[in-house]
């Protein structure tokens, strides 16, 4: 099935919905005028189309293989990345005295979006580089910004995130891998796993992201430090020496992403992996964090490449294949699918939800390029805020969509969706994991309710005491109960309402949670905004 | 959240379309189908917000409620 880059309706959302111009104003964007964005993704949609499609279905059958200690890539993959960092497309949304291209956020979003549809597998390692360059640029120090970032930039080096341990999943406190000082560098040492690009033959080397626990460190995740650590030694003027002690132990077996290795690491087996320091000793969280956040949105933008490319598939299907009589004219010879009512509802059910996804995701991208580069610090922290609001919205909602939408499209298919030879199977295997990495999405409701929504405490609680007092107006329920109410959570149980109450002029008043009227609809209507993507799409 | 937030992005894009249609018959078809697409999603998939609300408002007690050896 070929891939179509959707370049109208990708115009359409930057143009129309999210508008560039804004963006070409911001101080280090004048580059981004209308002629350029529309070159660069006349030629993202090219190599999307005609590089990483065609061996998206091959990748996965052949998958990545682990032989002699080392990964090998699918036929195919290192030519395509080749082509894709000799394109500068790597480096697309990095300033240019970084050796990037300088375009905004906005405009690697939808590059990254047709990546994403074109080779899932592929596309993962482009987006962990982006997580990395960012981390490094934002944390490390000059010795290693020259050491490292030319070459993440240009993606002749590409960049992993480890945090996963077998004993330390989505507790990432629980993390126990070690790194002891040693002649003005760090020997990291304990194994990590789930390491996606944790091996491959696609460049020459692979810098390592790892979070690790020096010596004396507290307990949890305040006692973590993050450490660089190159699969090669890089000697003097950046000459590559000999390998660092990393083993690659083993690949999974996986249900989806075929091709995109996913690796047991073991640093440290015979002296310890060399490392450098990456921000403040007992900062790795922060700076990880860097990478993360960064990386959520790349999950989420890759839950909506996916729905755009299963809608494509079913769309496709639909047209062409001819089964059973049109209902209104049932004398009339059979039609193709795309005549039936329910397969008309599941088609127009994909494609809403796509376009609802872009215009998130690319919303999101105009407030990140905000955020990094308004010269008014006002609205910059304003941007800053609401992108962190955004992020597990974005990540949670767009790969929970992905999984509904690349089953829907095998539900048009049917039975031939659901044998391997349509290669729509593979859009919804590929989709699963989505909803789990880069924090699973329960992680992200956490992460929306506990920290996003209370960490603005004061403000947030007057607003939402303001909201319900408009719409309920003979309540007389006390903010912190307002706030339960809408989250969901007791207030005798609720720390975002015992601080959500500290917060406001009020005192929080503990009482039994009342059964909101349902006329009371707008109130309803807030609880959602609050809290929803606890259970966006259970139907 | 996130069909929350969909349905309004959508809205954007229908008055957008709508704004077009209006002006120029240019794409008209490419405009309609926004409009068609907001219109779907108002009828399909927002109602669902308010039928979350009441889960969201009232669904939290039962997950904590059960006992272990209930499961």
């Amino acid at each position: 099935m070929a891939y179509s880059p959707p370049l109208a309706d990708i115009r359409f959302v930057m143009q129309r919905l999210v508008g560039l111009e804004r963006l070409a104003a911001l101080p280090g964007y004048e580059t981004a005028t209308a002629d350029i964005v529309d070159a660069v993704l006349d030629q993202a949609a090219k190599i999307a189309a005609e590089v990483f499609a065609p061996i998206n279905l091959s990748g996965d059958n052949t998958g990545a293989l682990h032989e002699n200690g080392s990964v090998v890539m699918p036929p195919g993959f290192r030519d395509a990345y080749r082509a894709f960092i000799e394109g500068g497309w790597n480096g697309l949304p990095v300033a240019a005295e970084r050796g990037g291209q300088g375009l905004p956020w906005s405009v690697a979003m939808p590059v990254q979006e047709m990546l994403q549809s074109a080779n899932l597998s592929l596309a993962l390692c482009t987006l962990l580089n982006q997580g990395a360059i960012e981390a490094v640029e934002t944390h490390a120090n000059d010795e290693i910004k020259a050491k490292f970032l030319a070459k993440l930039v240009s993606g002749e080096w590409t960049g992993t995130m480890n945090l996963t341990e077998p004993q330390a999943g989505s507790d990432v406190g629980a993390v126990r891998c070690r790194a002891i000082p040693a002649f003005e560098r760090y020997l990291v040492t304990g194994q990590k796993i789930f390491i996606s690009y944790g091996d491959h033959d696609l460049t020459e080397n692979i810098a390592h992201l790892v979070l690790a626990r020096l010596p004396g460190a507290p307990e949890g995740t305040r006692g973590l430090s993050l450490f660089i650590v190159p699969k090669r030694l890089i000697k003097d003027h950046g000459v590559l020496g000999e390998k660092n002690d990393i083993t690659v132990v083993s690949i999974e077996h996986k249900l989806g992403q075929h091709a995109s290795p996913t690796c047991v690491l073991n640093f440290g087996d015979r002296s310890g992996a060399v490392g450098y320091l990456v921000g403040e000793e007992n900062g790795g969280m922060a700076a990880m964090f860097t990478m993360m956040n960064n990386a959520r949105i790349g999950v989420g933008i890759q839950g909506h490449g996916l729905m755009e490319r299963a809608y494509q598939a079913a769309r496709d299907y639909a047209k062409t294949r001819v089964q059973s009589r049109d209902i209104r004219t049932p004398k009339d010879a059979p039609v193709t699918i795309i005549h039936h009512p329910d397969v008309r509802r599941m088609l127009l059910w994909m494609k809403a939800h796509t376009e609802a996804a872009r215009a998130l995701a690319y919303s999101t991208a105009a407030i990140i390029d905000t955020a990094k580069r308004s010269p008014d610090a006002a609205q910059k922290e304003a941007a800053q805020t609401r992108v962190d609001l955004l992020t597990p919205v974005v990540k949670a909602w767009l790969t929970d969509l992905a999984n509904e939408v690349t089953s829907m499209a095998v539900q048009v298919f049917g039975g031939m969706g659901y044998v391997e030879e349509t290669g729509v199977a593979q859009y919804m295997r590929d989709a699963r994991v989505l909803a789990i990495y880069e924090g699973t999405n329960g992680i992200q409701a956490n992460d929306l309710l506990f920290r996003k929504l209370a960490r603005a405490k004061a403000r947030r609680s007057a607003r939402c005491w303001m909201r319900c007092a408009r719409c309920c107006p003979n309540s007389r329920a006390s903010p912190a109960t307002c706030l339960a109410r809408s989250s969901g959570i007791s207030p005798t149980r609720s720390r975002v309402c015992r601080r959500a109450a500290a917060g406001s002029s009020r005192k929080p008043r503990l009482m039994r949670p009342q059964r909101p009227p349902l006329r009371r609809r707008s109130c309803a209507l807030w609880a959602i905004r609050s809290a929803a993507i606890i259970s966006p799409n259970r139907r | 959240m996130g069909n929350t937030l969909g349905g309004y992005y959508l809205a954007k894009s229908a008055i957008i379309a709508h704004q077009h249609i209006n002006e120029t018959a240019q794409h008209r078809e490419f405009f309609q189908a926004k409009l068609v697409t907001a219109r779907f999603y108002a009828e399909h998939v927002l109602p669902h917000c308010v039928a979350l609300a009441i889960t969201v408002t009232e669904g939290t007690a039962m997950p904590g409620a059960m006992a272990e050896d209930g499961f």
